[in-house]
């Protein structure tokens, strides 16, 4: 019997046999726009309802983002976050090597054991990665040059190096964790770096689609597994309270 | 009857320019495209011959030769429209025999997937084409069709000798040895009248043009979300292939250009039709398109390949279907998509058991495409 974590979406968990296997990492992608941050918190504000711990680790928003942003939805994640329940910790901007932020990872996950985990983004993070590889590539050559320095791009390539290990650490980690990934208008992948996909356990897509007047959000499970998947794409609105389906 | 060179003419065309010309290996579309000195554009859906054999043999069991008339009407302007749009050479490039190479290259064309075989033989003084057909869709199952012969060939015809008065007869239908055979005659409608009593005419044609540049504008090829293209289901064996012949097991398809669809819903204005050709489509739906599998994810993305744009459905109160890259013509505002809702109402049915009725689609193209929304509402 798989022991599973709810998704903290209303209704959400009917269709995956009750939840999100525990321990998984499900990547949660979708359009800018489309709800992947509301439907992260929502997941760590559920487990907080019940004591669980949770990180949401970000590179693309300050935290005071991230509170006004709950806030506007009546999302109230402040009370856990003063408890101690759950953390936001925001990486935006800071000057941090790979090593450094995958160790960051590791320390963070080893010692506050999150039953849930929240990384925002792993597209922000391989373009990140993309720049950092190549800056911490000169730096192992020593090169120190006050010309512009031409080096052959590997970035995709470090970045899909990082993706894997940064999987790896959250898979070994028995914390049940969401990845969010941005998806690119018109991609035919599921996530920007077109491997996050196969790497994960779950993948959750976000869309919406405005035809006329009317914005139509529409959320499919395209891969769980160990875990029976019942119906296609749901139909969902963003209100106060985040991410509800229209079922 | 058919001259060597035509026959030549014949296997040029469907040996070397057809397999070329087609392109179904993207998803979400099916297309004709030929660059030459007159670029030739068409944008195709498979169509399940079911269809036009139900709605066909209903319409005129129930509305006799008024309905006959309506659908001959339709078939014309498909048929007119068709060779317009595809640039056909026409007399008046080609005068006196020159023409009969085009003639034969149109249905070489045509014979791609509605038939086995197609013969002509062309009198070109008196605007005579006669036509000998093996296994010709629609026809070949209930022994007559109104919409693509007579009057789609007649529309042709029209548009190649650049005369509208050139209508078409369907006469001596029959079954030798298991194979159906039929004869039709294009001809000016006097020509006609003189060998047969059931004679239609369709004349006004003069509005059918469409900007190519706009058509070809709106019906794009694009990425769309889906990996699955016709050529996908072609490779797997799930889709068949022989002597003009496409099918999906017991079903067979043929290529449409998307303004037959459009011009054969806007000819009928009666509501009772309207509900006829939906409730149609709707039985169709849910017996090819709802049985492919139990998965309706899998139903989106087979809909998508047989040239329907990228589909997405889903689930909640309201189903909702949003087709983006949906086929487009000049005629989209024209019509309430009745054959695409009653597909889409059948394939619900068969999927969630449940009966659904579809509301008039929201349109949109302020993004150069044509999108539909079709919210449909359990009954």
């Amino acid at each position: 019997m798989v022991e599973r974590i709810s998704t903290g979406v209303s209704g959400l968990d009917n269709f995956i046999s009750g939840g999100i296997p525990k321990g998984a990492v499900i990547l949660l992608t979708g359009l800018a726009g489309s709800g992947k941050t509301i439907f992260a918190l929502q997941f760590l504000i559920d487990g907080a309802k019940n004591g669980e711990k949770g990180i949401f680790l970000t590179f693309e928003q300050p935290r005071e983002d991230i509170i006004t942003q709950c806030r506007e939805l009546s999302l109230d994640i402040e009370q856990y976050e003063n408890s101690g329940i759950i953390e936001i910790i925001s990486l935006r901007k800071k000057n941090l090597h790979f090593a450094t932020i995958k160790e960051h990872i590791q320390q963070l996950v080893e010692e506050k054991k999150p039953l849930r985990f929240v990384l925002d983004s792993i597209s922000t993070f391989s373009i990140f990665m993309e720049i950092a590889s190549l800056v911490e590539f000169s730096e192992m050559l020593n090169i120190q040059s006050d010309k512009p320095i031409v080096i052959i791009p590997q970035g995709n390539v470090m970045s899909r190096k990082a993706i894997i290990e940064i999987t790896d650490i959250l898979k070994n980690m028995q914390t049940t964790s969401i990845v969010i990934s941005e998806l690119p208008e018109g991609s035919q992948g599921l996530s920007r770096d077109t491997i996050s996909e196969f790497l994960t356990d779950g993948v959750i897509v976000l869309r919406y689609m405005i035809v006329g007047e009317s914005t139509n959000r529409t959320l499919e499970i395209r891969k769980m597994r160990n875990t029976e998947i019942k119906g296609g794409n749901v139909s969902y609105i963003i209100s106060k309270g985040g991410i509800v389906l229209e079922v | 009857m058919e001259d060597l060179k035509d026959s030549v003419v014949g296997l040029y065309v469907r040996q070397y320019i057809m397999p070329r010309a087609l392109i179904f290996d993207t998803p979400g579309f099916v297309d004709f495209r030929i660059s030459g000195k007159t670029p030739i554009f068409a944008r195709q859906i498979l169509m399940p011959e079911s269809f036009f054999i139900n709605i066909e043999s209903k319409l005129i069991e129930k509305y006799g030769d008024e309905a006959k008339k309506q659908i001959y009407s339709a078939g014309k302007k498909f048929g007119y429209s068709f060779a317009q749009l595809g640039h056909f050479e026409n007399i008046k490039e080609h005068p006196g025999d020159e023409l009969k190479k085009w003639v034969t290259i149109a249905s070489k064309f045509v014979e791609g997937t509605y038939a086995t075989q197609i013969i002509n033989e062309t009198d070109v003084n008196n605007k005579v084409v006669e036509y000998n057909l093996t296994n010709f869709a629609v026809a070949n199952k209930i022994g007559y069709d109104y919409f693509f012969i007579p009057a789609g060939a007649a529309g042709i015809i029209a548009w190649l000798f650049q005369d509208f008065d050139i209508e078409g007869v369907l006469f001596n239908s029959r079954y030798d040895d298991g194979v159906h055979l039929c004869n039709v005659t294009c001809a000016p409608k006097n020509f006609l009248q003189k060998k047969h009593n059931e004679v239609f005419s369709e004349t006004n044609l003069g509005n059918l043009e469409q900007n190519a540049f706009q058509y070809q504008s709106f019906n794009k090829e694009t990425p769309i979300k889906y990996q699955k293209s016709l050529q996908t289901y072609l490779n797997a064996k799930i889709f068949k292939y022989k002597d003009g012949i496409m099918s999906y097991k017991n079903e067979r398809f043929f290529l449409l250009e998307v303004s037959g669809m459009y011009l054969f819903e806007k000819e009928f204005i009666n509501e009772n039709i309207k509900n006829l050709i939906k409730e149609c489509a709707k039985n169709v739906g849910a017996d090819i398109f709802g049985n492919f599998s139990k998965n309706l994810g899998e139903i989106v993305e087979f809909l998508s390949a047989l040239g329907w744009g990228e589909v997405t459905i889903s689930g909640g109160k309201k189903v909702k279907v949003i087709i983006d890259y949906f086929p487009w013509t000049k005629y989209y505002k024209d019509i309430d998509f009745l054959i695409i809702r009653g597909f889409l109402e059948g394939i619900l049915q068969s999927v969630f058991k449940k009966e659904y009725s579809s509301e008039k689609p929201t349109i949109d193209i302020n993004r150069g495409r044509l999108i539909l929304l079709i919210e449909c509402n359990e009954r």
